[in-house]
């Protein structure tokens, strides 16, 4: 049976005025790799901040490897790793120095673990380099090294593509697909470069204002994001009679506005098209429609609105 | 708490300025012995080239270290607001009370450290360079820095407070700088019109380490901590208020967000 990892349960966040989150939950379980979506400022770095104790939430309660009493969590705290927000270390150290100072804090054992999460992240000849010399994406992989330096049982990663190159992006997107698959390594990364998480994540949770729009699992979503064909007709109820009885197709969806997604014929939409032609349905247009991840969680936070 | 204060002194050995603090104030004290010493070489009359003089010189300026306890607070503290740096500690799972206990802990540890090593370059110097006066005044500067060593600590605790519950470092500067100094002035001031602020005054650490003048009768420096009674009150009121700062921080930070 798989472990629980972490639950939220209605977590809050107010700040004065403002409500950076409000009645999230969501729930991780060991294996899986949970993409947490949302635009800038919708509260994934709130989350990621109130699960790694750097702030409070203003109600509800977060649990870890199920255990869920504020002192007993800073223990539970020390099986994770992450980066939140953009990874941050004392400028005057090199990258190995860093690593050494947080191994001796955290009691990791074995100084060779420096030297092995740094060749993880492909900074081992960077080691003697001082952090104020870094670029944005060696900071982040030494963020990350630091992160699995622990041998960490979840992961919590906080935008970490970001500043990185395309051939870092997908070294490090292998990375942790590794990590996941050899170590069952729980993962919970936030992003809003939406492509880089497809190529990933197992679940999806998509953020938006505070609040958890929209929780599903990786098929789910392809599902939802599937190409189809779009028929609009004047009366869609005989038109899903007849596809039902004359094409034998039950894979449709009728959508507002006399729409009806159909995800078969794809191929073939001269023959729907001749159908409703010869039952004197009238055919407003019929075309491919594909969702794309960008598309979808854009329709689900109001589009336009919302940027 | 002990793997944290491994850390932080990991981190203190490999930071230049543990060092160039420590040298900086060591070459002050040991040029003002040189300056001395080649004043005599031309001067052989010059009266001020002792042992006698370089002591009592530092015994009487015992609020430079108060105020330097705030420099020396910072630089242990590390700049973790404005590096970030501290998130990462609190992530994983290390308790503030030890982030927070334990600062306070390297910066006592650090100022005793380098104070013995200024005061050792400074006393081997005057040895050195100086005429030896053989007087009592060695005795006075170890008794005055022991007398004062509760205020430093109280210094250090106020700037480590300050530096945890404000952001910025020029705020922990200001905010240390008003409770150490400008308070107990304005508690002067305000003690001229109102016994209690007077009495309130005769409490704090700055007052109580400027009470110092010579006796022309007795051709001695009086200071507060001459006498047993006084030497305990320093001990006394500096624990006290340490105390006081060290909570209300730790309360304060318990619950502060880091960013």
């Amino acid at each position: 049976m798989r472990e629980n990892i972490l639950t939220a349960k209605n977590l809050t966040k107010n700040y004065k005025n403002v409500t950076a989150l409000s009645d999230v939950s969501l729930e991780l379980m060991q294996g899986e790799i949970y993409g947490l979506v949302g635009k800038n400022g919708a509260g994934k770095t709130t989350l990621l901040r109130i699960i790694t104790g750097q702030t409070f939430a203003t109600a509800g309660e977060i649990s870890l490897f199920g255990i869920n009493s504020n002192e007993a969590l800073n223990k539970e705290r020390k099986r994770i790793g992450a980066i939140v927000e953009i990874p941050s270390f004392y400028h005057y150290l090199t990258a190995a120095q860093n690593l050494e100072y947080y191994r001796i804090q955290r009691g990791i054992p074995g100084k060779n673990c420096v030297e092995e999460a740094l060749s993880e992240v492909g900074l081992l000849d960077a080691g003697n380099k001082k952090y104020k010399n870094f670029s944005l994406g060696m900071k982040q992989r030494l963020g990350l090294a630091l992160a699995l330096m622990n041998k960490p049982e979840l992961l919590l990663l906080d935008e970490p593509i970001n500043g990185l190159d395309p051939f870092g992006i997908v070294e490090i997107r292998n990375l942790l697909l590794k990590l996941n698959q050899e170590k069952n390594i729980t993962i919970l990364i936030s992003s809003h470069i939406l492509s880089e998480l497809s190529n990933l994540v197992t679940y999806y949770g998509f953020i938006d204002n505070g609040r958890m729009v929209k929780q599903l699992s990786n098929e789910a979503l392809s599902r939802e994001c599937n190409r189809y064909l779009e028929l609009k007709v004047g009366n869609t109820e005989k038109m899903t009679a007849l596809l039902e009885t004359e094409l034998g197709c039950t894979s449709y969806k009728v959508a507002p506005d006399n729409a009806i997604h159909i995800y078969e014929y794809l191929e073939q939409s001269a023959k729907i098209s001749e159908l409703a032609v010869r039952h004197g349905v009238s055919l407003n247009s019929i075309n491919v429609k594909e969702v794309n991840l960008e598309n979808y969680f854009i329709q689900l936070v109001g589009g336009a609105s919302n940027d | 708490m002990t793997s944290y204060l491994k850390s932080e002194l990991y981190r203190l050995m490999h930071y230049k300025w543990t060092y160039l603090f420590i040298g900086i104030c060591s070459l002050l004290l040991l040029s003002s012995n040189v300056v001395l010493a080649a004043v005599k070489t031309t001067d052989s009359t010059f009266r001020y080239a002792t042992t006698a003089f370089a002591f009592s010189n530092a015994y009487t300026s015992m609020a430079i270290v108060y105020i330097l306890c705030i420099s020396v607070s910072l630089l242990v503290f590390g700049n973790e607001h404005s590096n970030h740096t501290m998130k990462n500690t609190v992530t994983y799972g290390i308790p503030r009370g030890n982030i927070y206990f334990g600062k306070i802990f390297v910066q006592i540890m650090y100022a005793i450290i380098a104070f013995a090593i200024i005061a050792g370059v400074h006393v081997s110097s005057s040895y050195l360079l100086l005429e030896n006066s053989a007087s009592n005044d060695l005795n006075i500067y170890i008794r005055t820095f022991l007398a004062c060593l509760p205020f430093f600590v109280f210094g250090l605790a106020c700037a480590n407070t300050f530096s945890f519950i404000l952001e910025g470092s020029g705020g922990a500067v200001a905010a240390s700088s008003g409770i150490m100094l400008a308070f107990p002035l304005v508690c002067n001031l305000l003690g001229m019109k109102f016994e209690v602020f007077a009495e309130l005054g005769k409490l704090l650490p700055a007052n109580i380490i400027n009470f110092t003048h010579y006796d022309a009768a007795a051709e001695a420096m009086i200071m507060y901590w001459d006498t047993s009674a006084g030497f305990a009150n320093c001990w006394l009121y500096g624990m006290v208020q340490t105390i006081i700062i060290v909570t209300i921080g730790y309360l304060l930070f318990r619950r502060k967000e880091i960013k």
